[in-house]
């Protein structure tokens, strides 16, 4: 397995805030999921209480099995086979966002920044640098975080100010006179079941300091994660106005592409890709990532370096299925018909399921874990007294 | 030590492959569009006119500003707008980053906008920014062979324009691609365009190393920016001329610095100010619109009608200026309401904002509804500076 490193909880923040920002960035789900109307701001404040009532479950996990990563915890609550076939199911899930986000990348590539460029020139360029930030491991990927997320965040606050004199805020107008109650929840629920980022947090857990509060950290991201999403946006839809906006594959580089400031600030475009490109690469890592280490803990292998590359060969042979190039099927997969769908098992049912099992198994668990702290006070001993021997010769 | 050399070996190797972009494309190999003119032939074919730069650099010789020597002009025509684009590319790759104006033939915006709409938002090269504009008449052509003030293509000029003539007069509209766009999409607005009028140039050059190679007897044309191209949906279906536009833009909050005469044509006004509040009413399904517009003016001309340093003459000059746009709103808004029967205004919109509940039900078929809708106009001016003098010329004491 691999050794335990020490991220800090800013950099779990950046990490889990980066790889949330990058759906907006790129697609804009929220704008053509119910109302669909000038009040998807309203769905964005009303998903954060979804998301909340979503993360519960895994939170819950998360506290209970402090120091433990994923693939123990499914074991010492389910026993080792099932176990292993929910760290399976994990892991498949994580595939298979590692190679949706590939896709929906390599499609955006294909379709607005490098139409000229074959995809498997992409897939390959992405896959390499991908594969060799999550091979470094979790302290890498912590600190690869903290470049890229706040240049990432910076390029928001300044599209958003150079934007400011093209906005036109009648296009908010009027405020819930077009939606119900249920649209506005169905919209909201929806957001919210896209949020997989919780996930972020039950693998890089293991991996926090100890002394840092997971609830805090977590609640600290969503508002950081809001905030931003919000300076997306809004700007967007006062600019676009909602119905060209929700028309758009990239709504959001076509809010960039508007901008501009005197004579001087033009075509600012290119910031958008530049910070673009490394967010989704952030994001990519980050679910090669868990994928390799989840498959790791399965195997009970040394460290999940073993299946980086394996990982990355897998999503590429997707990748590579024609089918799966055609943007209508990139589509599909992204709308609220498919998506939303996939992640909630993971996100929601499945923890909640494991929730409820270890409520029932709790008194075995407790003992399970009671056992695991005294070999490991044993082991830690007895590695003082064989290292203390070592200096006395 | 071999991993190091390795190591290095690799970064050597993979430094000559990112040495360059995958579809680059050199500078000196675009051809780099100023302006486009999209006309409809005869038989149904899309012809277009591509105002591409000369990239020789030898601008700036004989003839209108040297206007002939920097620019190329490219005919090309297709069966779609995406078939016209690629179809004569001179050698070079097609730029339309640069692109400052799209221009489009009278026939061709009758006929509907809704293809090149199309071709515009999908196409990742094309730039929602430039300018959209209808060319009056039968031979939109001749704008390329147009006078075209101090700038050297037609691209620039209209770009010039857009900074200089709607500060000193608004009589005319400049709508970039993502403003048509989004007033097509949007339910309660309907689009407007640039309009450009192509009239003679009745001034003679003054000597004749400027009138360069062409023929004196040969007829020269000039470009006249004003009033504006109003659409139904992705058809045009009118024009406004320069007072009406004036009005369309005090409606619509547009107004930057516009010169209102009084009929007296001794006295004149400047817009530094306005404000248009629109209030809509809805009673037996009779949509009533109430548009009350606040403008501040500073008088720039006086005829000595007026004492405007007397607050009782100023009354009388402000309660002028009044009734002279109210009446420009009202032929304005009627205009739009009986001969266009599309609410360029986007009257629509305050219908939707302020009874969001009947909005639903006259979306579909609003701009009926807005072409017998009631309309009160009321104008309050203000004048608030009076220049430098505080006499008229001729009331000398």
């Amino acid at each position: 397995m691999t050794a335990k490193h020490n991220i800090t909880s800013v950099q779990l923040l950046l990490m889990s805030v980066g790889s949330a920002l990058m759906f907006p960035y790129t697609f804009m789900p929220i704008l053509n999921t119910p109302p669909a109307n000038q009040d998807v701001w309203i769905v964005m404040i009303i998903s954060i209480f979804y998301i909340f009532i979503i993360s519960f479950p895994i939170l819950i996990l998360i506290n209970k099995f402090r120091g433990i990563n994923l693939n123990d915890m499914t074991e010492m609550i389910l026993g080792k086979f099932f176990g292993k076939v929910v760290s399976f199911l994990f892991f498949a899930f994580f595939l298979f966002c590692y190679t949706a986000c590939m896709l929906i990348g390599a499609i955006f590539v294909g379709i607005s920044v490098l139409p000229g460029t074959p995809i498997w020139a992409v897939l390959i360029f992405a896959f390499a640098a991908v594969s060799f930030s999550a091979y470094k491991g979790a302290g890498t990927i912590g600190r690869l975080a903290t470049f890229i997320v706040p240049f990432v965040m910076l390029t928001i606050i300044v599209f958003l100010l150079m934007g400011l004199g093209l906005m036109d805020f009648k296009n908010l107008q009027p405020v819930f006179a077009d939606s119900t109650l249920l649209q506005l929840n169905l919209g909201a629920f929806y957001t919210g079941a896209r949020y997989s980022e919780i996930l972020i947090y039950l693998v890089f857990s293991f991996f926090l300091m100890k002394k840092a509060s997971i609830n805090k950290t977590y609640a600290k991201s969503l508002v950081v994660f809001f905030v931003f999403f919000a300076m997306i946006l809004i700007p967007t839809i006062l600019v676009l106005g909602i119905s060209f906006a929700k028309n758009m594959f990239n709504p959001y580089f076509e809010y960039t592409g508007q901008v501009h400031a005197y004579d001087f600030i033009q075509r600012v475009q290119s910031i958008n890709a530049l910070a673009w490109f490394p967010g989704l690469l952030l994001k990519l890592t980050i679910y090669n990532f868990m994928a390799s280490y989840t498959l790791s803990g399965i195997f009970k292998t040394k460290s999940h370096k073993t299946f980086v590359i394996p990982v990355t060969i897998m999503s590429f042979l997707i990748c590579m299925i024609p089918m799966m190039q055609k943007s209508s099927v990139i589509m599909l997969l992204a709308s609220d018909q498919v998506f939303p769908w996939i992640i909630l098992p993971f996100t929601f049912v499945l923890p909640l399921l494991l929730l409820i099992m270890y409520f029932v198994r709790r008194d075995e668990i407790r003992e399970i874990m009671k056992k695991r702290k005294t070999d490991a006070a044993l082991s830690e001993s007895t590695i003082c007294q064989a290292t203390e021997t070592d200096g006395g010769k | 030590m071999k991993k190091k050399l390795c190591c290095v070996f690799l970064l050597i190797t993979i430094t000559m492959f990112f040495s360059g972009c995958w579809s680059r494309t050199e500078p000196k190999n675009l051809s780099v569009t100023n302006s486009v003119l999209i006309d409809i032939k005869d038989d149904g074919k899309i012809q277009l006119t591509k105002e591409v730069m000369k990239p020789s650099g030898d601008s700036g010789g004989k003839g209108d500003g040297g206007m002939k020597n920097s620019v190329v002009l490219l005919n090309c025509e297709g069966k779609t707008v995406a078939e016209a684009v690629r179809d004569e590319l001179n050698g070079k790759a097609l730029f339309g980053g640069n692109l400052k104006a799209r221009l489009f033939s009278e026939k061709f915006a009758k006929k509907g906008m809704m293809p090149v709409l199309d071709f515009l938002s999908r196409d990742h090269l094309t730039d929602e920014t430039s300018f959209v504009a209808v060319i009056k008449g039968k031979e939109p052509k001749r704008v390329y062979s147009s006078v075209t003030g101090m700038s050297d293509m037609v691209g620039n000029y209209i770009d010039e324009l857009s900074k200089t003539q709607i500060k000193i007069k608004n009589e005319s509209v400049y709508v970039t691609t993502l403003d048509f766009i989004k007033d097509y999409y949007e339910d309660g607005k309907q689009p407007v365009a640039g309009l450009i009028e192509i009239v003679e140039d009745e001034s003679k050059p003054e000597s004749s190393s400027q009138a360069g190679s062409q023929d004196a007897s040969e007829k020269k044309y000039k470009i006249v920016y004003s009033g504006l191209a109003a659409f139904k949906d992705d058809k045009l279906v009118g024009y406004m001329n320069a007072n009406e536009t004036r009005a369309y833009n005090l409606v619509t909050d547009k107004i930057v610095g516009a010169v209102v005469s009084l009929p007296d044509n001794l006295t004149s006004g400047k817009v530094t100010k306005s404000n248009s509040k629109i209030k809509t009413d809805i009673e037996n399904g009779q949509v009533t619109i109430s548009v009350n517009t606040k403008v501040a003016l500073s008088v720039i001309q006086d005829g000595g009608n007026f004492d405007v340093n007397k607050i009782g003459p100023l009354k009388t000059l402000e309660q002028k200026f009044n009734k002279q746009l109210e009446t420009e709103i009202a032929a304005s808004i009627q205009k739009a309401q009986t001969e266009f029967q599309s609410d360029i205004f986007g009257f629509g919109g305050y219908v939707h904002i302020q009874h969001p509940k009947e909005w639903r039900n006259m979306k579909t078929n609003w701009d009926d509804i807005f072409s017998k809708a009631k309309v009160n106009v009321r104008v309050d001016s203000s004048v608030v500076m009076s220049g430098e003098t505080k006499n008229a010329f001729d009331q000398k004491e």
